[in-house]
């Protein structure tokens, strides 16, 4: 579905440049759900934007559904997430000024090759809300609601435009336990139901578990993979590759 | 479903929470559509007034005017104009004194002397409404009640004018009454002819203005009227003039003065712009967040560009339509405030035109000001919104786009000020001058910026050192400030400097003249009597002989006069008031040839006894420069005058610059000594006393024992122009200050799109340990700075421009008023202090980030 192919990226600061990722080279299977975990600045987050094509490589190429987009420019790029790509934030970032209905809907409002009347988008956003539980809140604003709430919506979002692929940046971080596993039992129902790929990035190795497939970074580098099961119709293994995730996180 | 209208009702409802805040960062716009719509729809109402008036201003459908009595041969013309139906009403306007009975209290009056036909439409209308009417049958007059409280009378009182007296029969009512400055000078009093004769103030010479007013049949156009009769009137030196003449005329001096304020409302609208930059950057600041989340769900740079030029144009929209209702409510004020300075009544009708004039423009300025920072969404990465630190940084260069919008920019001005200026001279000018300024302005912004900076190293106190520092902070704020507060400070020091001058000249004349008070039509029998009047108080008494030209170089003034531009018609054809004297006065100066030797007088010039019907042989004259001009005549040059009817040739010997404003009788043709002393002739005097009561017991002795002789008191006429100034100035600096108050709005949007900076620093340094008066001096400092430069910058411009204006469209002195220019800086810096501060409050108590 997505692979990195030796990417590097190095960012300036001041007069010398910072190399934040090195030579990093994974792919991710249709259906899959992995997790990539690292301690903080070990360039998961960078790995991440360079996945969903927020940003660009200085080496090495992405390749998003058979296409490479790392050479694409910024508005190919959006093109691409608008429509093949979904996302859940740490902070849920909604937008405050639309309510729950709206958020879900916007990545459909901004699609420019579908010709859905506007009632068909509602009721996409409705079918999504009463997914994840959230029926009575349609009208609601952000504010108006909770932390997992406002996650909850988010998730419905990442997944409204049917997504092939739905990048997870820490989306528990911001949460109590109990909501963040409502929020990740969400995501991994999805993932089940619409054989959406997801990328989870989390610090949280208990979250990570929960995925198939476990890709740990630390320093720029992949430093080793734990394989919980094979993603749907695969069966399931414990292999791990590398160097064993627990020694290499904490 | 249109994906335009899925993005449209999307930018809608992203928008629908901000509404209020774009609204107020839109705000200085407001100000300028309201400056733009009150002005237009005054001057538009203002011209239908005239249209709507002019006959009645002019009082007939054609008028005959000449600054002598009508000869026969007018006359003539006049009278076979009856078999056609023609109506004919007369009338003659002079100044002169009037007093009460005891000759106590005396004043100059404008006498405006009717026959009963007078005038053809409109009326004059009194209070009581009998009064005209009684005119006629009795030696009565209607009067402006200025003139009852200057001389302390009633209705029913009685009025020596000239040799008789007429009882006050009624007031005029405001509408009849003379505006502004002549009404100043001199207040109207109606009176019939018959009383005029009565009062023997018709003597040779003097100065009046006789017109016959005419009523056209409705079969007879008066335009084709006026051309028939135009050659034999204009051969008798008297004019012909239409309503559409006179309604030209009216609109012209009224359009000087509405494009001037129209200049004030452009500004306003520009500096709106200003503020809309500013206001749009916080905006954008403000989304940038949801940007960046949009651009991760897939919007691409032109979706998102849609978004919020719709948003921006909607309230930019919003904006324009409330400073157009502004505006109207400020257009219902302005007639009460310029019933004063405009001679006709003004009704208020709502102008379409300058509605949509006014809401159009405000949008479009306020769209293409907002472009810039819309157009740097292109630098938000999708990246801030996985990274809450990641920063803003100028990844496109927009260069193309920034010099596509500085000729969008410029582009409007240049075209809105030739629309309304009128010409694109003028318009191009005028927007030369906004272009200079505004550089001007920038450049002294960057100055300051690059100044501050050499600063860093300076052991300043901490909370100065942060408040200099913030001038130069990323995107600082400092160029709009210094632009909207130096464009205020601009306009309202430039009006006060060309006021204060202009006053001050006056008071410069009355300090330097060698009298204050000067009697005029003192006909020659009258001499020895007037001088034992005035006896030691009278300084100085001059000849004027009326002449006009009748050839120079031989060639007849005629063939001149059909091959010159009307421009300069008036030289040949008008009638030149001309004295005689063996030296200069003390406000000339000769510029080319030689002031009149005496050798030259004895033998070239003719002796007063050989002044006869004959023609006598060469004189001398001297002529002022600007006239020599305007008829071409350099020296050496022949130039015969008819001096009423005698011949007499002189050579151009010496050519004078003069300065008009002193309070002299000057001369555009001096003649050698005694050449025209036995010419028909009037002496003006001039004589100096040395207090106000003297000034009106020796004009009330005059006026007693030789009531055609009228006086001006010099303290009269200051007080008429500062009357006058006064009125105008206020009116204008009101609207002066709509452009300084712009400068709030623009500054609280300034500072609004660095809120979130300035509120992280604020938390960052009370963890530090600052307490909130520190944060509150930072901001003082810089706001203080900010007005500090933003006035003065604005002031030494003005002081260039006020410079320019007054020495070379006024010809008069410059000085700078230190003080007074002091205190449009204190302004400056007391709106950039308080609404600095106020809009940062949130900033200096703030203890966690918005």
């Amino acid at each position: 579905m997505i692979a990195a192919k030796d990417v590097s990226k190095e960012y300036r600061t001041g007069e010398s440049p910072l190399t934040v990722l090195s030579n990093v080279t994974l792919s991710v299977g249709r259906g899959e759900f992995v997790a990539i975990v690292g301690p903080s600045g070990s360039g998961k987050t960078t790995l991440l934007s360079l996945l969903a094509g927020l940003d660009t490589p200085n080496r090495g190429e992405i390749v998003l559904d058979g296409t490479v987009i790392s050479t694409m420019s910024e508005d190919e790029r959006s093109r691409v997430r608008g429509s093949k790509v979904g996302f859940i934030f740490q902070n849920f970032q909604l937008i405050p000024t639309l309510t729950a209905r709206e958020n879900v809907r916007v990545p459909l409002d901004l699609q420019e090759s579908h010709r859905r009347s506007s009632s068909d988008l509602d009721e996409i956003a409705e079918n999504l809300l009463a997914r994840v539980g959230l029926s009575h809140r349609m009208d609601h604003y952000p504010l108006q609601l909770s932390g997992g709430e406002q996650q909850r919506v988010a998730v419905a979002r990442a997944f409204s435009n049917n997504p092939a692929i739905v990048f997870a940046d820490e989306p528990t971080g911001n949460l109590d336990s109990a909501n963040g596993e409502g929020v990740i039992e969400l995501i991994r129902e999805h993932n089940k139901t619409s054989d959406t790929t997801v990328v989870l990035v989390t610090h949280d190795l208990k979250l990570a578990e929960l995925a198939d497939r476990i890709i740990k970074i630390a320093d720029g580098k992949i430093g080793g993979e734990i394989v919980n099961r094979v993603p749907n119709d695969s069966g399931s293994s414990g292999t791990m590759t590398g160097r064993p995730l627990i020694d290499s996180t904490e | 479903m249109n994906r335009f209208f899925k993005l449209f009702s999307l930018a809608l409802r992203e928008g629908r929470g901000s509404k209020r805040r774009l609204l107020l960062y839109m705000s200085s716009i407001v100000f300028g559509v309201a400056a733009l719509v009150s002005i237009d729809s005054f001057a538009s109402n203002v011209t239908r007034s005239v249209e709507d008036q002019s006959k009645e201003l002019l009082g007939g459908d054609l008028q005959i005017r000449a600054r002598q009595p009508f000869t026969d041969a007018v006359n003539k013309t006049i009278d076979s104009l009856a078999t056609l139906g023609v109506e004919i009403a007369h009338s003659t306007t002079m100044a002169s004194m009037v007093s009460n009975i005891d000759h106590s209290k005396t004043k100059l009056v404008n006498l405006v002397a009717v026959d009963k036909r007078f005038p053809f439409y409109g009326s004059i209308e009194t209070e009581p409404g009998s009064t005209f009417k009684l005119l006629q049958s009795e030696s009565s007059v209607a009067v402006d009640s200025t003139l009852l409280r200057n001389l302390g009378l009633n209705i029913g009182d009685s009025l020596r004018v000239g040799n008789t007296v007429a009882v006050i029969s009624g007031i005029l009512k405001p509408k009849n009454a003379l505006t502004g400055f002549a009404n100043a000078l001199g207040p109207r009093v109606y009176l019939s002819i018959a009383t005029l004769n009565a009062a023997g103030l018709l003597q040779f010479g003097t100065t009046a203005e006789h017109s016959i007013l005419l009523k056209v049949p409705a079969n007879i156009s008066a335009g084709s009227l006026a051309d028939a009769i135009k050659p034999q009137i204009e051969k008798e030196n008297a004019r012909v003039q239409t309503v559409s003449q006179s309604q030209r005329a009216t609109e012209r001096s009224l359009g000087t003065l509405t494009q001037f304020i129209g200049v004030i409302g452009l500004l306003a609208l520009l500096l709106g712009g200003v503020g809309v930059a500013s206001g749009t950057t916080a905006y954008i600041s403000e989304k940038r967040n949801t940007i960046s989340v949009l651009r991760c769900l897939g919007a691409t740079y032109l979706q998102i560009l849609i978004i919020y030029i719709t948003q921006t144009v909607g309230i930019a929209l919003v904006a324009a339509l409330l400073g157009a209702a502004v505006g109207i409510a400020i257009q219902l004020a302005l007639p009460q405030l310029a019933a004063n300075i405009v001679p006709v009544n003004i009704s208020f009708e709502l102008s379409w035109m300058a509605l949509l004039q006014g809401i159009v423009l405000g949008a479009w300025t306020a769209l293409i000001f907002a472009l810039r920072p819309i157009l740097e969404i292109k630098n938000i990465s999708p990246l801030a919104a996985i990274r809450a630190d990641y920063e803003i940084s100028k990844r496109y260069s927009l260069s193309i786009s920034a010099a596509i919008l500085f000729l969008l920019i410029s582009g409007t001005v240049v075209g809105v000020s030739i629309y309304r200026a009128g010409s694109i001279k003028r318009g191009l000018i005028f927007a030369a001058g906004i272009g200079v300024a505004a550089l001007a302005l920038y450049l002294t912004s960057l100055l300051l910026i690059r100044t501050t900076k050499l600063f860093r190293s300076v052991d300043f106190r901490y909370t100065v050192k942060q408040g200099l520092a913030n001038l130069y902070r990323p995107n600082n704020h400092t160029r709009s400030i210094i632009l909207s507060l130096g464009f205020g400070a601009f306009l309202l020091s430039t009006l006060y400097l060309t006021q204060h001058n202009i006053l001050k000249s006056i008071s410069v004349v009355d300090q330097e003249a060698a009298g204050n008070l000067i009697f005029f039509d003192i006909q020659p029998d009258q001499l020895d009597g007037f001088k034992s009047i005035v006896n030691i108080e009278l300084i100085q008494t001059t000849p004027v002989v009326s002449m006009r030209i009748s050839s120079i170089n031989s060639k007849p003034i005629s063939s001149y006069i059909q091959d010159t531009t009307a421009a300069n018609r008036w030289a040949f054809r008008r009638e030149y008031r001309s004295t005689y004297r063996d030296s200069l006065q003390g406000g000339e100066t000769i510029t080319s040839g030689r002031w009149f030797s005496s050798v030259r007088n004895n033998t070239s010039t003719q002796t007063s006894s050989q002044l006869t019907r004959q023609e006598i042989p060469p004189g001398e004259v001297s002529l002022e420069s600007g006239i020599a001009k305007d008829l071409g005549v350099k020296l050496g040059d022949t130039i015969v005058w008819d001096v009423q009817g005698i011949p007499v040739t002189t050579s151009v010997t010496s050519l004078r610059e003069v300065v008009w404003n002193r309070f002299e009788p000057n001369f555009f043709a001096v003649f050698t000594p005694h050449s025209l002393e036995n010419a028909p002739q009037q002496y003006v005097a001039v004589a100096r006393t040395s207090s106000s009561e003297a000034t009106a017991s020796l004009q009330a002795t005059v006026a007693e024992r030789l009531p055609n002789i009228s006086s001006v008191d010099i303290s009269s006429i200051r007080s008429a122009i500062e009357d006058m100034m006064n009125k105008v100035s206020s009116a204008i600096l009101g609207l002066a200050m709509f452009a300084f108050v712009t400068g709030i709005p623009v500054i609280v949007t300034a500072i609004s799109s660095t809120r979130r900076e300035r509120v992280r620093e604020a938390i960052l340094l009370k963890t530090l340990g600052a307490s909130r008066r520190q944060v509150r001096s930072i901001l003082t400092t810089e706001y203080t700075i900010l007005g500090i430069i933003g006035g003065t910058a604005g002031v030494l411009l003005s002081t260039v421009a006020a410079w320019g204006l007054l020495t070379y469209v006024f010809n008069m002195q410059f000085e700078i008023p230190a003080v007074h220019l002091l205190f449009v800086v204190i302004i400056a810096i007391g709106i950039s202090l308080t609404t600095g501060l106020l809009a940062t409050r949130s900033v200096y108590r703030a203890n966690k980030e918005p």
